[in-house]
């Protein structure tokens, strides 16, 4: 009987029938031929004859096909087949995923180890980057924010000061380029509650505060030029938050009067929620118009205390309004030439707002992307060290068919998986790491509060991601499928690696440990820093000292003041515990104090301007703060206005104009003359210790202080006890001690000394404590790449080892061996590293104290120290080798 | 009635008068593919002839549809074969077509008997 299956299978090839159906087919139709042919015999055919009539029941040789192609079972898909391509993309990205989680499956530790890893890298950068998207980036909340400038009065030794109200009623009158412009100041008032008074921080402004910005109301109106105008009643805008928690949101409040700093302020209106101005960590929660509220200060053209902001007419450039401001305020220099000549600075608001912190959060944000570099390598080093061990997989599929494009794109697919799964942890990752920055970031941070998992840390977190996969993974997958086939099946039956991908990992774990010592020197500078800043004698006693702010009303007459400073003084020093108390209208490093222009007789000569810091204080205020009297005597109760005006300067006062060391009995005018007719020429009676009174980095300068007495209505003063009382307990008694002598004294920022200098601490302390965090993580990440790729060198040479040692050579020289081949990397990286670090860290230099950003201690500590740790992670895989069994390692082939 | 040759019956397999003839002969029983070709050749004689290439992708066809169902029946000492069936959709369908074929020939022999009336 002859065979039919041929006759029928021919007809079918051109069909895209599943294997099976194709079989039932052919038996079923084989089967009717066969019967056929029977039939035929059992009628008397010939073989021959029978099984040509039996073929004649197909009409030729496609039509069967062409009757069957329409059918659904002629057109299944093609079986699958690993690597070889469907013809249809889609289809291989989605059998290369089912692929992908199949392999990762069945390797968890490998696939959590680059998971973690990754998510580490992605998750600190995405943190880091919501911070600085929050506080750099992102455009200031006021329309039109990039018309808006600072305008910054620049004193002739460079520095920025402030701007006095007639100045600035010059420069808006005269300035064209540009649209608006206005002053403003935080300032904080006694407001009175339905219970007692209390401070309230809010912002004295020039009453076109709220055209400059383009912000309206929601309730009422914000202010007109006539609010601001001479002998106008005095208004307040209310914030949203005030009217809301102190006045229950009544809209029937505008139009109503409310006190602030004892006097009746009428509220004309209240700002949309949400609307901040200035920012700064602490909002303002009213404004009021500072030609008003503060018309003594307002009115002197010598009292710099305002900050400038302008909006740029439609079409002007910085530049232009640079130049013209510029000479408007030298006419006015011209103008008056006895008064200080000052320049002016105009720069884009947000620049300016986030000046401070740029170079902080940059350095932070630069770190947090090294880390990503560095797991992004360690994660390519292990991919290598995997595609090393999967080449036999890899060349069977080659030898199998499979394209060169399609073993890239399915190991692609696989790095794609995990670089997935390494950005979805890496934000959950960040979510914790962005709650803690803003837990443990130094509280001065603009617009940090906003920082968050933000869509666009989103977006960037994705995009960080499959930048990482394409650095991660097209490196190993295009190596992997670049070889010939029957090398790489030659390579991988010999479980050996191949010369590239070994150097290919050479240079990536080089590159680790130049990234680490970067870091490691970054946060070493920042951790000596702190140490350099804690070791600061600020030469004034830093324990059991509590301080409080009181806020005399302006209606105070000098009289009131001193019998209101001795009753409370006189109290507190009745307190049992209490062993000192005085006052002084600035404390070191309280935030407050100011300079003023100061004559000093013999030295400067008149129409100068040397300045010196200016303090007014009560008897006995050096020596309740501990700050030693060097020479003279302390200010006595004798001190005032009917007696002699006299003058405590500071030792680097001293040694600045009187080098003979003959100070006392000389003399000095101070710009401040309060309670005078003009600024008197004081006896200098004392010096005391330098103290660091602005900032703990900075040297002391010249300082002058005054008796209170000698100095009325200089403003809110600063009390300081000498105690162990407990602060919060002392804070309630305090209040009561006050209120007994003027109940509508409002007491605020009750602080122990101690508070005041970590406050200057927590900015260096976070600063060293997160790049120190980047650099040990760093570290651990390039040991363990180290790590990685000397053990993986080892298993290599478990051969050639057991020969040396069958040859005779010592277990030790094994050893040398080893540790000599990760030395050699090691160095390299630090070579590197210390290259970088010298070019790099100079950036950094602002932000570091008492150490140079080129230390060559901190350099060859952090060299010394990675050089050990990159031994250590040798020595491991060293010992190994050590250990292995000459005869074992040989037969092993 | 001359002998209706394969180009005419090609037509007809696509107007659907062979599915007709493919049902009908499954309704009585199930029947293999090989039997079915026979009946139609032994019961139309020899008028109706249907080609291998031509029978196996109607029925596979109708059983794509689901009007009948084809299962491999085994028998002793014989090759097993594939049996189709007439689905209830298929009975359902059959009585359907029966009736529009009966008013088809119906209105055919009007027209024709009366030209020869």
């Amino acid at each position: 009987m002859p065979e039919w299956t041929e006759h029928v299978r021919s007809r079918l090839s051109t069909l895209r029938l599943s294997p099976t159906r194709e079989r039932e087919i052919v038996e079923e139709l084989s089967q009717h031929l066969e019967d056929r042919w029977r039939e035929l015999r059992a009628g008397g055919a010939c073989e021959e004859e029978a099984t040509r009539l039996a073929l004649a029941a197909f009409r030729d040789d496609s039509t069967l096909a062409r009757y069957l192609a329409p059918l659904k079972q002629a057109n299944e898909a093609a079986p699958i087949t690993a690597g070889a391509s469907s013809g249809w993309r889609l289809a291989d990205v989605w059998q290369d995923l089912r692929y992908a989680v199949r392999v990762f499956r069945k390797q968890r530790a490998f696939t959590a180890a680059c998971a973690m890893t990754l998510a580490l890298g992605i998750g600190a950068t995405s943190a880091l980057f919501s911070i600085v998207d929050a506080v750099l980036l992102r455009p200031l909340p006021f329309r039109e924010p990039d018309r808006l400038v600072r305008l910054v009065s620049v004193l002739h030794d460079g520095r920025a000061g402030g701007i006095s109200y007639p100045d600035f009623l010059d420069w808006r009158s005269r300035s064209r380029a540009v649209e608006s412009m206005a002053v403003y100041t935080p300032q904080s008032f006694a407001l009175r509650g339905p219970e007692a008074m209390s401070q309230v921080r809010g912002a004295v402004v020039s009453t076109d505060v709220f055209t400059v910005l383009g912000a309206r109301a929601s309730v009422g109106r914000t202010f007109l030029a006539a609010d601001g105008a001479d002998g106008a009643a005095m208004t307040v805008v209310l914030s949203d938050s005030l009217w809301r928690d102190r006045f229950g949101a009544d809209p029937s409040l505008v139009g109503r009067t409310i006190e602030l700093d004892h006097r009746a302020a009428l509220v004309i209106g209240v700002m949309p929620a949400g609307f901040e101005f200035p920012i700064a960590p602490e909002r303002s929660e009213f404004w009021t118009p500072v030609a008003v509220a503060d018309a003594s200060m307002a009115s002197q053209r010598g009292v710099h205390f305002l900050e400038g902001i302008a909006r740029l007419a439609p079409g002007t450039s910085i530049e232009q309004s640079q130049a013209e401001l510029g000479t408007i305020v030298d006419s006015l220099n011209r103008r008056d030439p006895s008064s200080e000549p000052r320049s002016i600075r105009v720069r884009p608001e947000l620049a300016e707002l986030v000046a401070d912190v740029r170079s902080e959060w940059l350095l932070l944000f630069a770190a947090a992307g090294c880390l990503l570099l560095l797991a992004c390598a360690n994660v390519v080093n292990m991919l290598l060290a995997r595609a090393a061990s999967r080449r036999k997989e890899l060349a069977v599929r080659f030898a199998l068919g499979a394209r060169r494009g399609r073993i890239v794109g399915q190991l692609l697919t696989e790095h794609a998986v995990l670089g997935a799964i390494g950005a979805l942890l890496g934000l959950v990752f960040a979510y914790w790491c962005i709650v803690l920055l803003k837990e443990l970031a130094p509280p001065d941070v603009p617009r940090l509060a906003q920082a968050g998992l933000q869509p666009g840390v989103v977006v960037f977190a994705i995009a960080l991601s499959v930048a990482a996969v394409l650095m991660f993974g097209l490196l190993p997958a295009l190596h992997a499928s670049g070889e010939d086939p029957s090398r790489i099946w030659n390579l991988a039956s010999r479980g050996r690696d191949d010369e590239a991908g070994g150097r290919i990992r050479r240079v990536l774990a080089v590159a680790q440990i130049a990234i680490a010592t970067v870091l490691l020197t970054g946060g070493a500078l920042l951790a000596r820093t702190v140490v350099g800043l804690q070791r600061v004698d600020p030469g004034f006693s830093t324990t059991h000292l509590i301080t409080f702010r009181v806020d005399l009303p302006d209606a105070y007459s000098p009289a009131r003041e001193r019998a209101f400073y001795d009753q409370v003084l006189n109290r507190l020093r009745a307190m049992p515990g209490v062993r000192a108390a005085s006052a002084g209208y600035s404390v070191p490093l309280g935030g407050t104090g100011f300079e003023t222009g100061t004559e000093v007789e013999g030295r400067t000569a008149p129409g100068t301007h040397d300045r010196a810091r200016f303090n007014s204080v009560q008897p006995g205020f050096f020596q309740s703060l501990g700050i030693r009297l060097v020479a003279g005597r302390d200010f006595t109760a004798h001190d005032d206005l009917d007696s002699n005006a006299v003058a405590i300067v500071n030792e680097a006062f001293a040694h600045r104009y009187f080098p003979d060391g003959l100070v006392l009995g000389r003399h000095v005018r101070p710009g401040i003359g309060n309670g005078y007719p003009s600024e008197p020429l004081r006896e200098i009676v004392g010096v005391v210790q330098d103290v660091r009174s602005s900032d703990l980095r900075s040297p002391a300068t010249a300082e002058v202080s005054v008796p209170a007495a000698q100095c009325p209505s200089i403003g809110n003063s600063t009390i300081v006890v000498q105690s162990a009382f407990d602060v919060q307990g002392f804070a309630r008694q305090a209040r009561r001690v006050v209120a007994g002598v003027d109940p509508a004294v409002p007491v605020s920022r009750v602080k122990t000394i101690e508070q005041y200098l970590s406050s200057r601490m927590v900015e260096p302390r976070f600063s060293s404590f997160l790049l120190g965090l980047f650099a040990v993580l760093s570290s651990v990440l390039a040991a363990v790449g180290l790590y990685g790729l000397i053990s993986y060198a080892v298993a290599e040479r478990t051969r050639e080892i057991g020969i040396r040692l069958a040859l005779g050579s010592g277990r030790r020289g094994v050893l040398s061996l080893v540790l000599r081949q990760g030395a050699g990397i090691a160095v390299a990286g630090i070579s590197l590293g210390v290259i970088a670090a010298l070019g790099l860290t100079s950036w950094m230099a602002s932000l570091l104290y008492g150490v140079g950003p080129r230390d060559p201690i901190t350099l060859a500590g952090v060299a010394g120290l990675l050089f050990a740790v990159a031994v250590a992670a040798c020595a491991i895989p060293g010992i190994r080798a050590m250990r292995v069994d000459p005869i074992t390692a040989i037969r092993y082939e | 009635m001359t002998a209706i040759n394969s180009r005419a019956l090609d037509r007809e397999l696509k107007r659907g008068s062979a599915e007709l003839l493919i049902l009908s002969l499954l309704d009585a029983r199930p029947r293999h593919g090989y039997d079915l070709c026979k009946l139609i050749e032994t019961r139309s004689g020899g008028q109706l002839k249907f080609h291998i290439d031509s029978l196996y992708p109607l029925l596979y066809r109708l059983e794509e549809r689901g009007w009948i169902k084809g299962a491999w029946v085994e028998k002793p000492d014989e090759r097993r074969r594939r049996v189709y069936r007439l689905t209830p959709e298929g009975r359902r369908v059959l009585a359907d077509q029966r009736r529009t074929w009966e008013a088809f020939v119906e209105a055919v022999r009007r027209v024709t008997g009366g030209e020869h009336a």
